[in-house]
Formats: C-alpha cells, sequence, structure tokens
C-alpha cells in the first residue's frame, strides 16, 4: 500500500506559502486545509503528512484537528450539513424547520452520517448570517434563508447527483443512518503490555523491566525488624546524615506530596 | 435617513448638530463588481495608501487614528490609536499587525460583507496601518466558515500584489508589506485577541496569559497589534479624510459610525451603517421597520449573544454607542442586535445561549470548562421544565464564581447574559421548577478491568483499538 | 548568588527579597508559604490554567494567579484575602463538580491534591447534582494507564513530554469539559521517562500500571535512597508496606543531580533484592557458618597471587574497606574494577540519562585510581598472569559474563565471591567461597555520581536474606587475621551459625 502524500501542485503550494510564514508551525492551520481538499477529510494519515510537513509532533496536529470543529473528517458524509443551531437561527423555529426537512429527505438527525457515507447533519454554533434565518452550510457552500421550497430543491440537486432518491433514506427497508463518529482511537485500559501483570507489582528477574516476570519468591524472609528502620512519611530531619547538597527542603517529601 | 432630534433628558443627552451620513463602509458593497480591484481603483482606492506609505511620518498616522477617536469594532470598544501606541519599540524583534476577521459573536454579520464584497477596502486599510506601526507583515485571520470572503480575499491580495501595493518595496518606496490570509476552523474562541493569535501561531485556539499583552508580547512573542476588519477598514477613511470629518458623527466618547446587524423579530432585518449615538428605538423603528406584526418587543440583546439584554424600558432610554450601553449594564460589543419577541421563551433563548457558550469554551483554564457545562446543565433544566427549586439561585452564584477567575472573558460573556436574564426575567425561572426525572447509573472506572472484563475479552477476542469518550454532541 | 535583579516585596505580611525574574508562587514556595498548586511545576513552563493558585496583590482589583504573575519591588501579596480565600473555593467547586467519586479505588488517594485542597480550601458540600461528564480510561504505554474522568487537564504531562522528555507523544484532544489527554493511533507513551507523568499528575488520571491497586500509600512508609541503576545516582523515596515489601520508588528532589525526575528502569528494577539471592554463606557450593566461610576467604587471600576484582557497583566504603583488606591480607594483590559495559548517554532535552549504568565508577576512580573499569577489566583479561585467588565483589543485578570476564575467572584457581545473588557467577565452576552481601536497599553507603557528587544512603528495608553488608564482613576477616589498624572493626557483627 503507498503511503498517501500531497499532490505535486498542493506541495508547491505549501512551498510558497512558506516564504509567507515565520515558522512551518504556524503553517499547520493552511497544511490541514491542504490535506482536507486533497484527500476530502482529515484522517489520521493526513494528519501525519501535516505533522511531517510543519514539524510537529503528530500529537499535537490531533489536538488541532479534534479542536476546530470545521475541519471535516472520514465520519462526515461526502455531502457535509451544517445548520446553524445559535440563538438568532433558532428562534422562531427556522433552525428546527431545516432540520425537518433534512430528517425528511435524508432520514439524517442530527449528529448522524447516512448508512453509505454520502450524508451527513450536524448542528454548528452562529455561521454570521443572522439576518436571514436559517443559516446553513453544505461543505464549501453557504446558504442563508434555507427552508422551505429552497432548501428541498437543492437537497434534490443533490440527490440526484449522487443517483439517489429520499426513498434510498426514508424508506422502509432502508439502512439507518450511524452517529457521525468524531472519537479519537485510544488503546483501552484494559489492555496491557507483554510483561504487564493485572495486579501485582512485577517480579523481575534482575535488570530488564520488560522481560518474563519471576514467579513469587519462595525464599524465607527475616521477621525481625529492627524499629528504627520504619519512619513515617515526613521528611528526613536536619541533620540526619544525608550529605546530598542541593537538596531543596521545600521539595523534599512531606505528607506524601513529592510531586513538588 | 433623517435622524429625529430627540429631547434631552438625564437619560438622553443632546445629539449633535445633524450632519447627513452616508454609509462610508458600506457604500458599495450591493455593486456585484465591488470586490475587484479595477472597481477600487476606479473609485480612488489606494490613493491614499499612496499618498502616505513612505511618505508621512508613522506618528503622524498614529496621532490622526487617536485623535479621530476611533473605536474598536470587534466588541471590546478600547481606542484604536491608543492601542497603537502601546506597541512597543525598540525590541529588536518584528512587529505584527493581526486582523481579526473571525467574527463568530453570534448576531454578528458585519464583517463578511466587507470581506466578501469590499475586501480591497480591508487590504488598503491594513497597508495604511502597518505603515502607521511600522510593521512588515500583516496576518488577516478568516474564520474557516468564511469560504466566499476568503476566496474573494486571496483573489484581492494577490491583485494588490500584482500591482505592487503590497509585496517587497509597496508603492516603489522601501517599504515592504507581507500579507498573509491565515483560515480558522470553527472555533468562536479564536475570536478573543489572544486564542486567535494561538491559532494563527499554529496551535489550538487557547488564549493566552494577559499581561503581557499583545502589543508587547503577542505573535510568536512578538509585539503586535490586534484589531477587528471594520476597524482597519476604517482607518483608510480617517486618514483620508482626517479625525474631525469621523467625528461629526457620533458623540464626545464614541464619535464615528459603525455597521449594525439586526436580527430578530423586526421586518427589515439586515446590515445598517449608522452613525453612532442615535437612538436604538429609532433604530429599529425606522431601519429595522419595527416589530413583525402581531409581536410585541420582550427584550433586546444589543451587543452579540454576550451582551446583557435590554427590557423594553432600557430600550427606550437606550442611545447606540459605548457609554449609554454601559450605563445600562450592558455593551455596545460588536453591534448584533437582536430582538425578541413576547412569543420569545427565555429559558429556552438562555438555554440556548448557554449551549453556545459550553460548546465553545477551549478547556484551558478550570472555572469555564467546568462552569459553561454547569450553566447549560441547570439551564437546560429550566428550558425542559423540571429545575430544582434552588436552582436560579445557584445559577447566580455560578455565574459569579465564573467572573474574573478565568484567563480570557469567554466565563464572563457566559455569565452576564446569565446574570442579565436572571435579573429582568426572574419569574420565568421560577415557574419551572418541577420534578427531576432520574438520573441514568453511571459505570465506574472498574468496570472494564476486572478479571471478568478479561475473561470476556478471552473468550469474544481481545480488545481492539477502542474508541472513547467525546461524549454525545448533537 | 545571581546577579539578576532583587526586588522586596511582603508575603503575608513577611518580607521576602528574590530576584526580580520570579513569579509570586515561586518566591512564596521558597519561603514555605503554601500556595495551592496543580498546573504549576517549577521546572516547566506555566500554563496558569488550573486558577487554583489566586492570591491577592494590593492595588489590583481582582485576585490574581501566582504562577503567572511577576514580583515587582513593594508588592504586597496576601493568600489568605477574603477574595483570593473565596477565588480559591469557588475553583475547587469547579474542579470537583464533573469528577468522579473515585476515591475508594483510586490509586492518588491518600496523596492527592483534590483531596488535600478540597479540605483546605474548598466547600464542605458538594452542590452539583447534574450528570457528570465522562471520558474515556485508556492505556497510555507500557507503564501508565489513564483515567480521564478524573484529569483536570492541568496539561503537566503534556508539558512535560514536550518539555522535558521531548518526546511529544501526549496531547490534548477535543475542546471545553471533553478535553482529554491522548496519544496518537499507534503511539504510545513509552520514551523511558513516562513514568514520571505519574508523578506529576496531581490527581489520580494518570496511574503507574506497576504500583495499580498496589497498596494504599498510608499504608506505606517511606525511606530515602539513591537509585543504583546508572552513574546519575537520582535521589529516590523507597515506600514500602508494612511487611517491608518495596512496592514503588519515586524520585525525591535534588536540584543539582536530577532535579525532580527519574527514568521507567531505575524506578522498577527493584525486583532483584526479592529473586535469586544468595542467602547464607557457601563454602565450595556447601552451606557453610560466617565463622568458616571467613576463615576459608582469608586463608585463600593470604594464600598469594591474589587479585582483586572490585564492580562500579560498590559503595566507597566497601572499596575503601576492599583496600584496607587487602593491605592487611595481601599487601602484594593487585585491583581491577569492572562493571556494567558503559552505552552512549540518553539525552532529553531536561534530562540525560546516563549511559554507564554503574553508581560508582566515580567511586574506583577514587579509591583505586582505576579511571575506565571497562578498559580495567579488559587490561586484566588480556594479561595472561596466572591469578591464585580471585576475589570478586561483585553486587551487580543482571550482569552478563562477558567472555573476557569468564577468561579471568578461567584463570583464577579459586575465586572468593562477596555478592548478594545467587546468579551466573555464584553457579561458575570455581567459586570456592561466596559470601553474601546486601543490595543497595538494605545497607548504608556512598556512591559518587557522574558529575562528582557524593551522595549517602542509608537502608530503607530490613536485610531479606542472612547477608551482610561487605564492610562489616570484611572488617569481621580483618579482626580474624589478628592485625592492628583495621578501621572499620567497628560492630562486631554477632556469630551466626
Amino acid at each position: 500500500m503507498t503511503a498517501k502524500t500531497l499532490s505535486p501542485e498542493r506541495l508547491r503550494q505549501f512551498h510558497d506559502w512558506a516564504d509567507e510564514y515565520p515558522n512551518k508551525r504556524s503553517m499547520l492551520m493552511m497544511t490541514l486545509r491542504l490535506v482536507e481538499e486533497e484527500f476530502g477529510s482529515i484522517d489520521d494519515e493526513g494528519m501525519r503528512i501535516a505533522a511531517d510537513l510543519c514539524g510537529v509532533n503528530v500529537a499535537h496536529v490531533q489536538g488541532m484537528v479534534t479542536f476546530y470543529t470545521h475541519f471535516k473528517r472520514p465520519a462526515h458524509g461526502k455531502h457535509r450539513f451544517m445548520v446553524c443551531a445559535t440563538l438568532m437561527c433558532a428562534l422562531d423555529g427556522n433552525t428546527d424547520a431545516a432540520l425537518a426537512q433534512i430528517r425528511a429527505k435524508l432520514g439524517l438527525q442530527p449528529g448522524q452520517t447516512s448508512a453509505d457515507g454520502l450524508f451527513s447533519c450536524e448542528k454548528v454554533e452562529c455561521l454570521a448570517d443572522c439576518d436571514k434565518p436559517p443559516v446553513l452550510q453544505k461543505d464549501n457552500e453557504h446558504f442563508c434563508s434555507m427552508k422551505g421550497a429552497v432548501l428541498d430543491e437543492y437537497i434534490d440537486s443533490l440527490l440526484a447527483r449522487e443517483g439517489k432518491t429520499p426513498a434510498d433514506y426514508t424508506g422502509a427497508g432502508a439502512p439507518a443512518p450511524v452517529a457521525t463518529d468524531l472519537r479519537v482511537a485510544v488503546l483501552p485500559a484494559a489492555y496491557t503490555f507483554p510483561g504487564e501483570t493485572e495486579t501485582g507489582a512485577r517480579r523481575f528477574d534482575d535488570k530488564n523491566p520488560h522481560g518474563p516476570t519471576v514467579p513469587e519468591p519462595q525464599a524465607p524472609r527475616t521477621t525481625a525488624i529492627p524499629p528504627a528502620l520504619k519512619t513515617p512519611l515526613t521528611a528526613p530531619v536536619a541533620g540526619t546524615p544525608f550529605r546530598n547538597p542541593g537538596a531543596s527542603a521545600t521539595h523534599d517529601h512531606k505528607g506524601g506530596d513529592h510531586h513538588g | 435617513m433623517a435622524e429625529t432630534p430627540a429631547t434631552p433628558t438625564p437619560e438622553v443627552p443632546a445629539p449633535k448638530p445633524f450632519v447627513p451620513f452616508e454609509p462610508v463602509l458600506t457604500r458599495y458593497i450591493h455593486d456585484p463588481d465591488a470586490h475587484t480591484i479595477e472597481h477600487f481603483l476606479a473609485r480612488g482606492g489606494y490613493e491614499t495608501a499612496r499618498r502616505h506609505v513612505g511618505v508621512t511620518d508613522p506618528a503622524t498616522l498614529v496621532a490622526t487614528v487617536k485623535d479621530s477617536g476611533l473605536r474598536g469594532r470587534g466588541g471590546a470598544g478600547f481606542p484604536t490609536g491608543m492601542k497603537w501606541g502601546f506597541l512597543a519599540k525598540g525590541t529588536g524583534k518584528p512587529t505584527y499587525l493581526a486582523v481579526n476577521g473571525d467574527e463568530s459573536e453570534p448576531g454578528t454579520h458585519k464583517d463578511r460583507h466587507i470581506l466578501e464584497k469590499d475586501p480591497h477596502q480591508l487590504l488598503e486599510g491594513v497597508i495604511l496601518t502597518c505603515w502607521a506601526i511600522q510593521s512588515n507583515h500583516a496576518f488577516i485571520y478568516l474564520r474557516g466558515e468564511f469560504i466566499l470572503g476568503y476566496q474573494r480575499l486571496e483573489a484581492a491580495v494577490k491583485a494588490a500584489k500584482e500591482k505592487g501595493f503590497i509585496g517587497k518595496g509597496i508603492f516603489g518606496t522601501g517599504f515592504d508589506l507581507k500579507v498573509t490570509v491565515v483560515r480558522g476552523a470553527g472555533a468562536y474562541i479564536c475570536g478573543e485577541e489572544t486564542g486567535m493569535l494561538s491559532s494563527i501561531e499554529g496551535g489550538r485556539g487557547y488564549p493566552k496569559i494577559k499581561p503581557p499583552f499583545p502589543a508587547v508580547s503577542g505573535l510568536f512573542k512578538c509585539p503586535t497589534i490586534v484589531n477587528n476588519v471594520e476597524t482597519i477598514a476604517n482607518v483608510t477613511h480617517i486618514v483620508k479624510h482626517g479625525a474631525d470629518w469621523h467625528k461629526q458623527w457620533g458623540t464626545e466618547k464614541s464619535p464615528g459610525y459603525k455597521i449594525f446587524c439586526l436580527s430578530g423579530a423586526v421586518k427589515k432585518p439586515g446590515v445598517y451603517e449608522v452613525p453612532l449615538g442615535i437612538r436604538m428605538i429609532d433604530f429599529i423603528n425606522e431601519y429595522g421597520g419595527g416589530l413583525v406584526e402581531g409581536r410585541t418587543m420582550k427584550a433586546v440583546i444589543p451587543g452579540g449573544l454576550s451582551a446583557p439584554l435590554l427590557t423594553p424600558e432600557m430600550v427606550e432610554k437606550c442611545t447606540l454607542d459605548y457609554e449609554s450601553l454601559a450605563g445600562l449594564g450592558s455593551m455596545l460589543g460588536s453591534g448584533g442586535i437582536t430582538v425578541l419577541h413576547d412569543g420569545v421563551d427565555m429559558m429556552s433563548a438562555i438555554y440556548n445561549t448557554m449551549r453556545f457558550y459550553h460548546h465553545e469554551s477551549c478547556g484551558q483554564c478550570t472555572p469555564c470548562r467546568e462552569g459553561t457545562g454547569w450553566l447549560e446543565k441547570l439551564a437546560h433544566k429550566h428550558h425542559a421544565g423540571h429545575a430544582a427549586a434552588g436552582d436560579a439561585d445557584l445559577l447566580a452564584d455560578v455565574a459569579k464564581n465564573m467572573r474574573g477567575r478565568t484567563i480570557c472573558v469567554l466565563a464572563d460573556a457566559a455569565a452576564m447574559p446569565m446574570q442579565s436574564y436572571l435579573q429582568h426575567f426572574r419569574p420565568e425561572f421560577d415557574k419551572r421548577v418541577g420534578e427531576a426525572p432520574r438520573v441514568a447509573k453511571v459505570r465506574t472506572a472498574r468496570d472494564e478491568i476486572t478479571p471478568a472484563a478479561k475473561r470476556d475479552a478471552a473468550v469474544h477476542g481481545a480488545p481492539s483499538v477502542e474508541k472513547v469518550g467525546m461524549g454525545d454532541r448533537t | 548568588m545571581s546577579d539578576v535583579k532583587q526586588v522586596n516585596l511582603t508575603i503575608d505580611g513577611r518580607a521576602v527579597t528574590v530576584p526580580a525574574d520570579w513569579t509570586v508562587i515561586r518566591a512564596a514556595h521558597a519561603h514555605d508559604i503554601d500556595v495551592p498548586h496543580y498546573c504549576y511545576h517549577p521546572d516547566l513552563s506555566i500554563a496558569g490554567n488550573c486558577r487554583i493558585c489566586m492570591v491577592n496583590v494590593k492595588g489590583m482589583p481582582r485576585p490574581v494567579v501566582g504562577c503567572a504573575t511577576p514580583v515587582a519591588e513593594g508588592m504586597e501579596v496576601s493568600t489568605m484575602a477574603p477574595d483570593a480565600v473565596e477565588a480559591r473555593k469557588g475553583v475547587m467547586e469547579f474542579l470537583l463538580i464533573n469528577h468522579p467519586l473515585d476515591c475508594p479505588e483510586c490509586d492518588q488517594a491518600g496523596e492527592c491534591k483534590l483531596q488535600d485542597y478540597s479540605v483546605e480550601h474548598g466547600r464542605d458540600h458538594g452542590r452539583f447534582t447534574e450528570e457528570k461528564v465522562r471520558k474515556s480510561k485508556a492505556t497510555m504505554g507500557p507503564h501508565v494507564k489513564y483515567w480521564g474522568s478524573r484529569c483536570i487537564v492541568c496539561t503537566r504531562c503534556v508539558r512535560f513530554t514536550d518539555e522535558i522528555s521531548g518526546t511529544g507523544e501526549l496531547g490534548v484532544i477535543y475542546r471545553g469539559d471533553r478535553s482529554e489527554i491522548a496519544t496518537f493511533p499507534g503511539r504510545t507513551l513509552d520514551n523511558p521517562l513516562s513514568m514520571n507523568t505519574v508523578d506529576i499528575c496531581p490527581v489520580g488520571a494518570l496511574v503507574s500500571s506497576d504500583f495499580l491497586y498496589q497498596s494504599r500509600v498510608w499504608n506505606l512508609h517511606s525511606n530515602p535512597s539513591v537509585c543504583g541503576d546508572c552513574a546519575v545516582g537520582c535521589n529516590t523515596r523507597v515506600d514500602l508496606d508494612a511487611k517491608d515489601q518495596i512496592k514503588r520508588i519515586v524520585p525525591r528532589r535534588n536540584d543539582a543531580v536530577n532535579k525532580e525526575w527519574m527514568c521507567d528502569a531505575g524506578r522498577l528494577s527493584f525486583g532483584y533484592a526479592y529473586t535469586g539471592r544468595l542467602h547464607k554463606p557457601k563454602v565450595n557450593g556447601q552451606d557453610a557458618t560466617w565463622r568458616a566461610a571467613r576463615a576459608a576467604a582469608l586463608a585463600l587471600l593470604e594464600g598469594g597471587d591474589v587479585v582483586a576484582l572490585v564492580s562500579a557497583w560498590n559503595t566507597v566504603e566497601t572499596m575503601t574497606t576492599v583496600k584496607d583488606l587487602l593491605a592487611t591480607v595481601a599487601p602484594a594483590a593487585t585491583v581491577a574494577g569492572y562493571g556494567n559495559p558503559v552505552v552512549a548517554d540518553q539525552v532529553f532535552p531536561g534530562f540525560t540519562i546516563s549511559g554507564d549504568k554503574n553508581p560508582n565508577a566515580a567511586g574506583l576512580r577514587q579509591v583505586f585510581g582505576i579511571a575506565d573499569a571497562t578498559a580495567s577489566l579488559a587490561a586484566l583479561a588480556a594479561d595472561t598472569r596466572a591469578i591464585g585467588t580471585l576475589l570478586v565483589v561483585h553486587n551487580v543485578p543482571g550482569f552478563a559474563l562477558t567472555p573476557e570476564f569468564r577468561a579471568v575467572l578461567d584463570r583464577a584457581r579459586n575465586v572468593v565471591l562477596f555478592d548478594f545473588a545467587s546468579g551466573d557467577l555464584l553457579r561458575y565452576g570455581n567459586v570456592s567461597v561466596a559470601l553474601p552481601t546486601l543490595t543497595g536497599f538494605e545497607k548504608a553507603g556512598t556512591f559518587i555520581n557522574r558529575d562528582g557528587i557524593a551522595q549517602a544512603f542509608e537502608p530503607v528495608m530490613p536485610p531479606v536474606t542472612q547477608g551482610m553488608p561487605e564492610t562489616e564482613i570484611m572488617a569481621g576477616m580483618m579482626q580474624d587475621a589478628r592485625t592492628a589498624g583495621a578501621r572499620h572493626a567497628g560492630s562486631l557483627q554477632t556469630e551466626r551459625a
């Protein structure tokens, strides 16, 4: 499988832009847009491409993509409806009207993507056109006063473009839409790495913490515990034989707080 | 539109002598070609820049803008010339101009029109501002949802570059100017000046701790001036016509004119550029055509969603200037005026407002991150009709605890509307006290790593990479 | 001692003088005035996002965060002014509203700053009765697990991986109160310093999978020690349970040595104290009494052609005693050193793990003038002279018998071994006398680290075996030899049969 990469034109655009910015990291917002254009959405591979181009850690790029809600993700439909749900559009049921029409034709509640991945619907916040509610965007197209026949005709035109009809989404037997899953994949908490045990401090064979564990020791231990060795959780008393130059009194542990 | 001089009362000071006002910033936005450089040049575009760049002492331009009394049009209303004067000098670091085109404050939709329909007007302002503050690099940050605005602005920058108005040695002088357009991607917090700077720097839109202020340490830790699109668009006209010209309109403390965005239950919602100082009720009735048929005014949100609302009695006393609104406990803000009619359910309105701030909180600091969620949950109970008896008082206390304790003012922007709704519409809160539904049992942390869970995994297959978290967002 | 300008200010009425580039919180902490903090850490950049370190500064309209406020001449700071107290109370409440009631099963209980500050600075009752935000639980890496719901997004861990380890595995994802910490799919938090994030996490969001559910911290007692795994000599605190079992090792602050950091390998290698130990003295493979073993060893050492092989894992005191012992019973003996192979340092932006995996190579230099332990062993191996008695003072956990080492062993007619382990070395054919010693956890001593800093440590636990510190065994041998001038004739161990 060949690794994905930006097209030569977009790479050229990236390098042209590089003259405009004091450092590569500040190009991240625009680089992510290049990735979004190139592949239609930003997935993990796209994040890696952006991270490599801009010289930042890929965890940081993932933080960016999940922070900014306008970036298109693979879970969004090919046609992504974003309907403003903020107060000025929500007044007098304008948002609800637009959402109801989308639901009637595409079977989508906000936060859902159609089963075939062609359409998705979501509520977004104010789109800065508040005098003409309801306002919605579909990908890079902006619409205001979008309800009634205008919206119906527009959805019909998109359906026609994809060779579909409303019955494909709302008819009996139409596949149910799925929740638009914008979450990040993480290892589950139950995941254990080799050598890790579920409970119990590991017993190590010599100095190899990652190596195979050793069973509980069978050797007997002395039970005579000199009382002086049990110290409470307090700082060492000044004058005890700790000749450590530079040890700070405030940050030696006190009361269990070794966090500094 | 003729202005009716009002009878002076203690609340409504005598307006300045009437001076006819023609829109300045929005004059050409209805011309289909107004965004082209040809149209702009034909109306004398870039002449002011040519006259001053490389010629006039930058300090003179700063003084002119200061003298004009222009105040920031993004919401804070800080005197622009004074802000420019705060720019740290002699640091050896480059200075930047960052133009805030994020326009995410609900109710505000004015910068969109400048960007889409008259971007060269903005660019000339950028050029003059950069000459005045001696900056060689301007960043214009547009919210990601402005697609047409971005296309038009990029085309305008390209056209201006071709003519030598931007780039190396502009207007044949030795002054270089780079203009970089950066696109945002759906975060209201990137309208906050330092949130925007964090975003331009290539990070999550986390606001920065102030002090140090951007004028001392901003973009890339260099001295930066942050101004709104409308503010910068004004600069050319002020430099061209002079500070006194600008002060013909408006009031002593709020000179000039502003683009207001009228929305809600009026007959003619829209974008109107009017002189500051006119009465709000006149604005609503004459420009907005008054309330729609069969409706009366319940409240007005005067300055974008963060502004505390005005009751009809307060609207009668209000003039469209910074000091009048501040005196009424609200703010002129970005100029987004929304009229709420008598049929509006205030509990739904405040729930919608709180949901907005909860969704947009960046999550950096504790009071805002947790408080906006709490406010939304309590507001939702009132909206759904099952609030508990003390919840309204709790809302007031939570809102109070959020104010003044955060890195930026989003927490205040969320708390202020809540406080104003409680102040003016408390009976509606009290009406929504009802029986609460049962809260679903929450699974604990233990559930996923017990031996039983592992046995299940052994039976049903090893745990695959799992997607958890995020919560529900509809 | 720095030439930065000093400023005078008062904190809670106390006049203090600090450098002008300090923040209020640092000035307060330096004078033992507690200002609560989560996101602030002296070795990380300032985030200023937890908002708990609010203090009142005279003249400012509101409380300010102490971590981001630079000190100024004449500043009057009050940590207990009513507005600061109220601000902290409000912030504590916000921190707890979405926090799960995990205390009964959370490792952090007992050393949790949410618990501590809640008592000191918070309300006495909760007012939040809504549904809490739930976040993911995830395995971050081989040693670290993450409980998202407990996380207060202070970003200490993220700043650590950016600034100290420089590996950048962690980032904040999502926005607002759904913010969580995550790695990128396919990457894990697996850098050698990963467990420091567990230390600095002020709540139980990041936990050590090694220590998970092992013990309640109030059932542990702690003893200070020094890590012996490499030449850095990180200062440690060893936490033991009621049976004196080591449950975990965490770093202790020492600005001159390790700041507040420690590598994962050092934390996790204490198992050798419990497994594969040599319990009793052995003579010719058979258990023997101490008296018999010491006598046998002495006889061999007095027999001539003695070569001493001293590892760089021994304390300075042990090395000095070896020197004295040889001077007493085998003055013609030669001494060579050895140790774990020295590899390249692992350099991170904020920490360096030494590639010298021995704690006291500098001790060899100081006591015996051996500059390079590896070269010393190589020279000895290259030498072909026969060895009558090879005195090996070992005490190196997990030492791999290299061909060089075996060559030296093979040349020796007899081997007298001082070691705490019964491993490959003990099983090597010609160990005539094996004397059980103690690990660094069970004895006192001094290591000299790579920067020449001598660090003394005391035992943290009672001996696991019947072994004794080398110094005492050798002192006994010198006493047996009835020679004068034994320096460490101190406490003679009672005979053990």
